[in-house]
């Protein structure tokens, strides 16, 4: 066997078999810096079995017994009572959003399909022209916010169908379509208006993009093209829920 | 918890080097036994070192905090202040927690490494090799009365 074979053998020296504590003798025999190393590990042993044991604060038994008096219900009033008051707040955050945002209809995104915009030369080049929006919401399923491109003041239009760019399909393949229909390019200055290329691509008179607004993709439409003042991209409300209850870990023996 | 309040007191100090906090995860290993008595669950010796262990681990991912005060070390172990005693303690701050923890397992609480890789949810053989080397780490810091 070789020496850290011997040493592992030596650190748990007191649980051996008769075969290994004998291996371990007939090494030591003939191996002086092992039974230096054996030496050391006896006197580490006993020193650790010798380490008296500091009392517990007096105040302990008297609150474990304290709290094992408490009934459950009050003693895992913090724990267990916050969940239910944790879980209203987030439908009453989720109803609220709800109702405060528009909703995108149908005539909205006929509306957008029709309208095209020129895109500034600064614009992202996620894709190439030519997808309607309906196929990217097949491919998607995602809806978004159009704000850097100019919308007509329809009732209603401003929604604009958001995808990733990563999730447009290859454009090689894709046919060539009309100039009127609006463009996946179009979704690409959507996304980079709300953050980095904000500057390059100027928002409509109506229709002010907020940079301070969470980047969260596919969040729920909030803005409308009608003049007015602007108003800020509400939170996705999977985002809203989600968020209190991220699982904290708990020992589970 | 006459027979068990010193031990596991002492092991959760020896992991959290840390006399408050040692208390705090004793209180809720021991609620946590009766807890489980309660339910008529049985509660062994092994499980009360696992949900001590655990609760401990917990503090440490929680509060991040590895290393102890000096405060609270001096606060505890220097009405035991002696030779021995006082290298021990010495060497054992030195060591990362999971180097003292098996050592206290093994030499302290005399489990067997198989039992302890029960109660950490590893193999044995790691858990061997573990000891093995926590015993190499103190070594290589301990420096006893001659």
């Amino acid at each position: 066997m070789t020496h850290d074979q011997i040493r592992d053998l030596l650190a748990r020296r007191t649980e051996l078999t008769p075969l290994e504590d004998a291996t371990v003798q007939a090494h030591l025999e003939g191996c002086p810096e092992c039974r230096i190393a054996a030496r050391d590990y006896d006197r580490q042993m006993a020193a650790l079995r010798s380490l008296p044991l500091v009392p517990p604060p007096p105040v302990l038994r008297d609150r474990i017994m304290a709290e094992i008096q408490r009934p459950p219900a009050r003693r895992f009033r913090m724990v267990y009572g916050l969940g239910p008051l944790a879980a209203a707040a987030v439908i009453a955050l989720g109803v609220m959003s709800f109702h405060h945002a528009p909703h995108p209809t149908a005539s909205s995104r006929q509306t957008l399909g029709a309208t095209h915009t020129p895109l500034p030369p600064t614009a992202r080049p996620t894709t190439k022209a030519h997808v309607s929006r309906r196929h990217i919401s097949r491919h998607t399923g995602r809806r978004g916010r159009s704000a850097a491109t100019p919308l007509p003041a329809v009732p209603g239009s401003g929604v604009a169908l958001g995808a990733p760019p990563t999730s447009v399909p290859p454009t090689a393949a894709l046919p060539p379509a009309p100039a009127p229909v609006t463009t996946v390019r179009h979704v690409g200055i959507a996304r980079t208006s709300r953050h980095a290329a904000a500057p390059t691509a100027p928002p409509a008179a109506g229709h002010t993009p907020s940079p301070g607004s969470p980047p969260t993709t596919g969040a729920r439409p909030t803005a409308t093209a009608s003049p007015g003042p602007a108003v800020s991209p509400t939170p996705s409300r999977t985002a809203i829920i989600a968020a209190p209850l991220q699982p904290s870990p708990t020992p589970t023996p | 918890m006459d027979r068990y309040e010193r031990p596991l007191y002492n092991f959760l100090l020896a992991l959290v080097r840390d006399g408050d906090l040692a208390a705090d995860c004793t209180q809720d290993t021991f609620l946590r036994a009766y807890e489980n008595l309660g339910k008529g669950k049985p509660v062994t010796t092994s499980w009360l070192y696992t949900v001590a262990r655990n609760r401990a681990m917990d503090e440490f991912r929680r509060r991040r905090r590895l290393e102890p005060t000096d405060e609270a070390l001096e606060h505890q172990f220097v009405e035991h202040h002696a030779d021995e005693t006082f290298a021990v303690q010495a060497t054992l701050d030195q060591l990362a927690p999971h180097d003292r923890e098996v050592l206290y397992l093994v030499d302290v609480a005399g489990f067997k490494t198989d039992e302890i890789a029960a109660m950490l949810g590893l193999q044995a053989a790691a858990v061997r090799q573990r000891l093995s080397r926590a015993r190499e780490r103190f070594r290589a810091v301990y420096r006893g009365p001659a």
